[in-house]
This record gives C-alpha cells, sequence and structure tokens, in this order.
C-alpha cells in the first residue's frame, strides 16, 4: 500500500495510518485522542481545516499541520 | 457563592474526564449551587470546590477541568496533576478519584481512566451518555466491566438525576472498602525501568508519577517537580530512556499504544457494537453545518438570530427594570428633603446604577444563548468553520469563541482564551477581546443612533448603524491580531486540534450555572465598582457647590422661579465644580472630535467602566434637572447647544454622535477587563499596553470619523 499525505486523503475515504510525525508535543497529544500508527480513520470534510472520524470521535485539525 | 461549611473529617474526591463527557452537569447536580472556585496563585485554570452530604457522610467535591489525559504540559495542567496527586501543598491529598467517562465513546475516555488508575487511589468509574451509546447500537456489560476493572462502574444521566444515588452510595461505600483498581498493562521492559524511576521518588511517588518521568521526552514534569519531589531524578531518568530507546522502544508513542491495547482487550467482552457503521446523527447533521457553504449560511443566521433575539426579547425587560428605577426615584424624591443627600441618592447612585442593570436582560440572554450554543455542541463546529477565516490573522479557530464571547463581556471572554494553548496565540486573542463591542458600549449606541440617527430616515436605518457599530470590533479586532501576530507576537502558532463533540440536548443546569454566575458577578459589579464611580462622579460634579463669590448654587437655584435662570445658574455650576473644571481644561483636546468639554467629562468619567456614560451624561447635563429617564435624555442632548447657549450652534450633529460611538466602540474603557488581564497575563505591561494602544487607536478613528464627516454631513 502507498502511504499518502493525510492532505491527499478525500472526503469519505477511510484509511489506515502509517506515520505521525512532527512537534512531538502535537504527537502525543494526537495518540492520547487516538490518531496513531495503526489507527483507521475516516476524512469527513477535506480542506485547510480538516475534520476526520477516528473511532467513535470527530476532530477538527488546522492547515499548519500538513 | 456560599462558603463551604465541610466538617475536616469530610471524605474528599476528585472528579476528572474528558471534555463533554457531562462533567459540569454532574459536578452542578452533585453539589447545588453549593460550590466556588478555588484560588491558586499563578494559574489559571477553573478548579472549583463543593460538598454534599450524602447519608450524614460530608463528600467534597473537588473539579479539575476537562481533560484527554494526565499528561501535563502547561503549568496551568500541571497544577490539576499536583492536584490529583495531592503533590500541591494548598490540598490535601484526595481520598478517590470519580472518572466520568462517555460511554458512547468508551475507548478513548478510558484512556484517561487508566491513568488515574495509577494514581495509587481508589477509583470510581460513572458512565454517561448511555443513552446516546444505545442509541446508536451499543451495548455496555457494566456489571461485567466493573468485575473486570475491580471497581465500581455506575452509568449516571446527571441532568435527569438518574443513577445518583448509586453513585453516591458508591462514594460512601469507598470509606470503608477501598476496591482497588488494575494496573494497565505495559511491557517489561518499560515496567522495569518504571519500577526504577518510582524506588526513587519514595513514598512522594506513585506508579504514574514515574510513569509520567519516564515518557515525558520534554522533560516538562521532571523540571518542574524537581524541586517539589527534591530529588536528582534527571540522570536516572535520561538513563532509563536510552535503555528502551536501544530496545527500539519509540517513548512518543508507547504510551498510548500500551494504553489503548489494553483497554481494547479489557473493553472487548464488555461492550457490543453493530456491525455495519451506523451513520448516526451527529454525522447527518454535520454534514449540512459544517459544510463550507451552507455550514457558513447556517453560522450566520445563528449569529443574526442570536443578535435580533438580544434586542426583540430584551427591551420589554428592559423597560421594566427602567420603570421600576423611576419608581424607586419618584419615591426617594418624595420621602427626602431636597438636598445633597437627596441629590446623592438619585442623581447620584440611582441613576448611575439603574442605568446598568437595566442591561442585565441582554447578559442574562447573550450568555443563556453562548451556553446552549456550547452545550449543544455546536460552539466547537463555529470554531472549526471560523479556523480557516481565523488562520488568515495568524489565529487559529480556538480563539473564535473568545471573541465571541466578548461580545457579552470581554471579561469572560478573555477568561475563554484559556483554551488555546499557544501562548502567543492566547496572548494576541487577550490583547484584541476588548475590541469586540460588548454589551456595555450597547448604550451608548442605542442612546446616540436614537437621538441623531432615527428620525428622518428609513425603519431600517438604524439597525443597520447598529450593525455597523458592531462591525467596528469585528473588523478591527482580527486586523489588530493580524497585527501583533506579525509583529510583537511572530511566531507560529501551533495547529488548530480540536474535538468536534457529539450533539445533544443542552443541560438545563449548566446553562443555568453559567447565566446565574454571569449575572451575579454583573450585579456585584454594578453594586460596587460602578456605584463607587457614580458617587465619585457626583461628588466631584457637586462640589464646590459655592462659588469663589460666595454664591451657593443650590440655595439659588431654589430660590428662583424662573426656569431659563435655573438654567442658567446650573451651568455655572458645573463648570466652577471640581470636574467641569477638569473638563474645561481638556476640551482643547476633545474639540478635533466634535465635543465639548461636557462630553469630554462624560467620557474621562466613564474609563473606569464605560456602562457609567448614560448616567454621567444625565447628570452631567441634567444634574437638578429631571433626566429620570432615557427618552428624556435623548432630548436634552438633541437639543443641547455648544455651552448651553441658545445663540450658539447645536452640540450634536451627525459626525460628533459617530465620533463619540466609534469612540465607544474601540476604546478600553473597563477597569474589570484591565484586571482580568493582569489575572490572566501576570503582568501590568499587557494591561497598560492594551489600554495605550485602544484608547490612541479610539481617539484617532473617532477624530477620522468628525473630520471627515463634517465635509460630507
Amino acid at each position: 500500500m502507498n502511504d499518502i499525505p493525510l492532505a491527499m486523503l478525500e472526503s469519505g475515504e477511510w484509511a489506515e495510518v502509517t506515520d505521525v510525525s512532527g512537534n512531538p508535543n502535537i504527537v502525543s497529544r494526537l495518540s492520547e485522542l487516538g490518531v496513531m500508527n495503526g489507527c483507521k480513520l475516516c476524512m469527513l470534510q477535506q480542506g485547510q481545516t480538516c475534520l476526520l472520524k477516528v473511532g467513535e470521535s470527530r476532530l477538527s485539525l488546522g492547515c499548519l499541520l500538513f | 457563592m456560599n462558603e463551604i461549611t465541610a466538617p475536616s473529617k469530610s471524605f474528599r474526591i476528585a472528579l476528572l474526564g474528558n471534555p463533554n463527557t457531562g462533567k459540569t452537569t454532574l459536578f452542578n447536580v452533585l453539589t447545588g449551587l453549593n460550590h466556588r472556585v478555588g484560588n491558586y496563585p499563578g494559574v489559571t485554570v477553573e478548579i472549583k470546590k463543593g460538598s454534599f452530604v450524602h447519608q450524614s457522610n460530608a463528600i467534597e467535591i473537588l473539579d479539575i477541568p476537562g481533560t484527554y489525559s494526565l499528561a501535563p504540559r502547561s503549568p496551568d495542567e500541571l497544577l490539576s496533576v499536583e492536584l490529583v496527586l495531592g503533590l500541591n501543598p494548598l490540598e490535601k491529598v484526595p481520598d478517590a478519584l470519580l472518572v466520568i467517562a462517555d460511554a458512547s465513546n468508551l475507548e478513548r475516555n478510558l484512556y484517561l481512566a487508566t491513568q488515574a488508575f495509577e494514581t495509587g487511589l481508589p477509583v470510581i468509574l460513572a458512565l454517561s451518555m448511555v443513552d446516546l451509546a444505545t442509541a446508536s447500537g451499543v451495548k455496555i456489560n457494566f456489571n461485567l466491566l466493573s468485575e473486570k476493572l475491580g471497581i465500581p462502574v455506575v452509568a449516571i444521566h446527571a441532568s435527569k438525576r438518574k443513577g445518583l444515588d448509586e453513585l453516591k452510595n458508591a462514594i460512601v461505600a469507598l470509606q470503608t472498602e477501598k476496591r482497588m483498581p488494575p494496573e494497565p498493562v505495559f511491557s517489561k521492559d518499560v515496567v522495569r525501568c518504571r519500577a526504577k524511576i518510582l524506588s526513587l521518588l519514595g513514598d512522594k511517588g506513585s506508579l504514574f508519577l514515574a510513569g509520567r518521568l519516564l515518557f515525558e521526552t520534554d522533560g516538562f514534569l521532571a523540571q518542574q517537580l524537581e524541586q517539589k519531589l527534591s530529588l536528582s531524578l534527571i540522570p536516572a531518568i535520561l538513563e532509563c530512556r536510552t535503555e528502551l530507546k536501544t530496545l527500539g522502544i519509540n517513548l512518543v508513542s508507547i504510551e498510548a499504544k500500551s494504553r489503548y491495547a489494553w483497554i481494547r482487550e479489557l473493553v472487548q467482552p464488555c461492550i457490543s457494537k453493530p456491525e455495519s457503521k451506523v451513520t448516526g446523527f451527529t454525522d447527518r447533521v454535520d454534514r449540512i453545518l459544517t459544510h463550507k457553504v451552507f455550514g457558513m449560511f447556517f453560522f450566520f443566521l445563528i449569529m443574526f438570530s442570536m443578535f435580533t433575539a438580544l434586542f426583540v426579547l430584551a427591551k420589554p425587560l428592559m423597560e421594566w427594570i427602567g420603570e421600576g428605577k423611576n419608581l424607586v426615584g419618584q419615591g426617594l424624591e418624595n420621602v427626602l428633603p431636597d438636598g445633597m443627600l437627596r441629590s446623592l441618592l438619585v442623581d447620584g447612585l440611582l441613576e448611575g446604577v439603574g442605568g446598568v442593570v437595566v442591561f442585565l436582560p441582554q447578559i442574562v440572554i447573550l450568555f443563556g444563548f453562548l451556553s446552549v450554543l456550547e452545550d449543544c455542541g455546536y460552539m466547537a463546529r463555529a470554531a472549526f468553520l471560523m479556523d480557516r477565516v481565523m488562520a488568515k490573522c495568524g489565529l487559529s479557530g480556538k480563539s473564535f469563541i473568545p471573541l465571541l464571547s466578548s461580545v457579552a463581556c470581554a471579561v469572560p471572554g478573555v477568561l475563554a482564551t484559556r483554551v488555546i494553548e499557544d501562548k502567543r496565540d492566547r496572548l494576541a486573542t487577550i490583547l484584541v477581546a476588548p475590541l469586540m463591542s460588548c454589551s456595555a458600549r450597547l448604550p451608548v449606541y442605542v442612546l446616540f443612533i436614537g437621538a441623531f440617527l432615527t428620525e428622518g430616515y428609513g425603519w431600517w436605518f438604524p439597525g443597520i448603524v447598529l450593525f455597523l457599530m458592531y462591525g467596528i470590533g469585528f473588523v478591527t479586532a482580527p486586523l489588530a491580531a493580524m497585527l501583533f501576530k506579525s509583529t510583537i507576537l511572530k511566531g507560529k502558532g501551533a495547529p488548530f486540534l480540536m474535538e468536534l463533540p457529539v450533539y445533544k440536548t443542552p443541560s438545563f443546569s449548566v446553562v443555568f450555572a453559567r447565566v446565574y454566575e454571569a449575572s451575579v458577578s454583573f450585579l456585584k459589579r454594578a453594586g460596587t465598582l460602578i456605584a463607587a464611580t457614580m458617587v465619585l462622579i457626583w461628588a466631584v460634579l457637586y462640589f464646590p457647590y459655592v462659588s469663589s463669590t460666595g454664591e451657593n448654587y443650590p440655595e439659588r437655584i431654589a430660590a428662583t422661579e424662573n426656569k431659563a435662570e435655573q438654567d442658567a445658574l446650573l451651568l455655572e455650576w458645573k463648570k466652577n465644580s471640581f470636574l467641569g473644571r477638569v473638563g474645561q481644561s481638556i476640551e482643547p483636546v476633545v474639540k478635533p472630535l466634535g465635543w465639548d468639554w461636557r462630553i469630554g467629562v462624560a467620557t474621562l468619567a466613564s474609563f473606569p467602566a464605560r456602562e457609567v456614560v448614560v448616567g454621567t451624561l444625565s447628570i452631567v447635563f441634567g444634574l437638578g434637572k429631571d433626566a429620570q429617564d432615557e427618552q428624556q435624555l435623548l432630548e436634552i442632548l438633541q437639543k443641547a447647544r455648544w455651552n448651553d447657549d441658545p445663540d450658539q450652534p447645536l452640540l450634536f450633529n451627525v459626525p460628533s454622535a459617530l465620533s463619540l460611538m466609534v469612540f465607544f466602540a474601540l476604546c478600553c474603557q473597563c477597569g474589570s477587563t484591565l484586571m482580568v488581564i493582569r489575572q490572566e497575563t501576570g503582568t501590568w505591561f499587557w494591561p497598560a499596553f492594551t489600554f495605550i494602544y485602544m484608547t490612541s487607536l479610539a481617539y484617532l478613528a473617532a477624530m477620522l470619523t468628525f473630520q471627515v464627516g463634517i465635509l460630507f454631513l
């Protein structure tokens, strides 16, 4: 399977996370919320600020992340 | 709030939970209004303390802010963790922890619980939103969960008061039978390293604290706790970390991975989920409300309805309060003899404080609206929608809620910036929040639009002008933020990361508690700061009441029947008063804005709290006259002439009325806001900065408005 950046995921598509990198603070915050290697997520709204579904939670992520 | 008089032997529990789990509702329902906000130096988190009695057992609850994890990353979060672990000298160690978890998102919510399990304290798990879970087809076997965890698990529905007795019984039972939670499983290497750190911590340590010191690679907690634990732990911690790294363990992710794996294994037999993923209510609604086009449309519709409701609903209530104030005024005038005391009570205190209390209905409605939007889950969507807009001025969607709250009042607006993790973003938001037109500016707008921009214009015109006045804040605040973020507060902000909670019916107790707290603090302010200001202003306008040539103004006014002579004497008296003298000396400064000394004085007097300006105008333009209600004040202002001389032009025209409104829209005339900025930033520099930049901006903008205005109008 090819790895793609999160921003390339289209609305309504599911994907499995293979890597979370960046500021350790944000990486650990995300992991506490369940966003880590191996988790499945769905892009609900694509865009500069995107909306993701992870498990039962909906997370909104700002554009600075990509 | 009532003082808590819990007996010293009371059982102490700390309440923890993720945001949006109904934690506040549970706290309010358990303690009633019998709670207060704890005060801890140097931090800005709201820690609440409350108490209740169940079966003659006194229980004290400590409520820490909603959090996804007990891993502190800021001094504010550190305080919560210290309180839970009993490391704060101001509070005793809690006897137990009560973790509230959202049953509809159990695995994610249990993450925090697994951290609580390692604190060495007994834990009770309360599950909220069971109805939401059931509605989405999730079934939870509570007994099995309780059995597997070895701790009490209670399903609750706080707003419907379901499960509360079971919860209270479980808390009381803990006093005699301590049921300890299980230890979440980590790999044996992690367990070994953690045990090593734990042994160095001595009696203050817990498995959780040892874990924190091991996992937190940025060293924040270790540095913070080094002095408190009076141990030089850092070399040992670094050694353990290096050891784990060489074993191929990633310290940033190992904690979350291990905890989630443990939770999944634990929860699996206790929970049954539907096979097919049903699209829930929240997802269906979100397709519209977070949509780029429709979402924005609904956002503006909601904002528009809120502001319309604010004016339409508040109007009759405000009129009642105004009439009540007039009745009291008339009553006092009938009872008290003419003289200084009557003037102080009626013209000073009643006029000033009454003029402020009139705005209580708007405070109630605005806070009601904002808390409903917050509690039903919409506010997070608004922040999501606004993130793109806010990003353009260097802020994130999280700054939107504080700015919107500032439309009610900048004080809660500044407090609401606590949700912004990034320090520079937070400071920029604090600095610009007072630019948003708050409810205290409304009386100025209403008075001057009513007096100078209503008659002779279409019915729709006043509304448009009012909207534009609010627009000044909505445009200036982001621009100012952009300026600050690109100069003094330069730096890359933290990315926007926010959970969007499921939609739910707002809880009455949460909304009521917020409205109640806001109203009480508003009335307290009216009764203290504003009352004091009004008395002071009245006094500096009343004294000296004898001129340098020995004329006693009040006596001479009482002696004459001639209205014109009375007015002339009154003007002379006001000019001769302390405030009048100051006002005349500053007239050259305010003249470019189209104001005379009386407007200058009223503006100057309203620097402690801008609400007083309407009352001050009544005093300045009508002390001794019967300027008892707004309609009369409006007429007096319309007819006022420069120097009160009938041959001089009218004092107010459209440009000078606009210049006054623009000044009030942009100026920082609020002692409470400056105090709260001091409290939140921990220095006097930022309130001073806010005061200077806003006042200069207001002066320049008002001058521009007037000077350009007289060219065209």
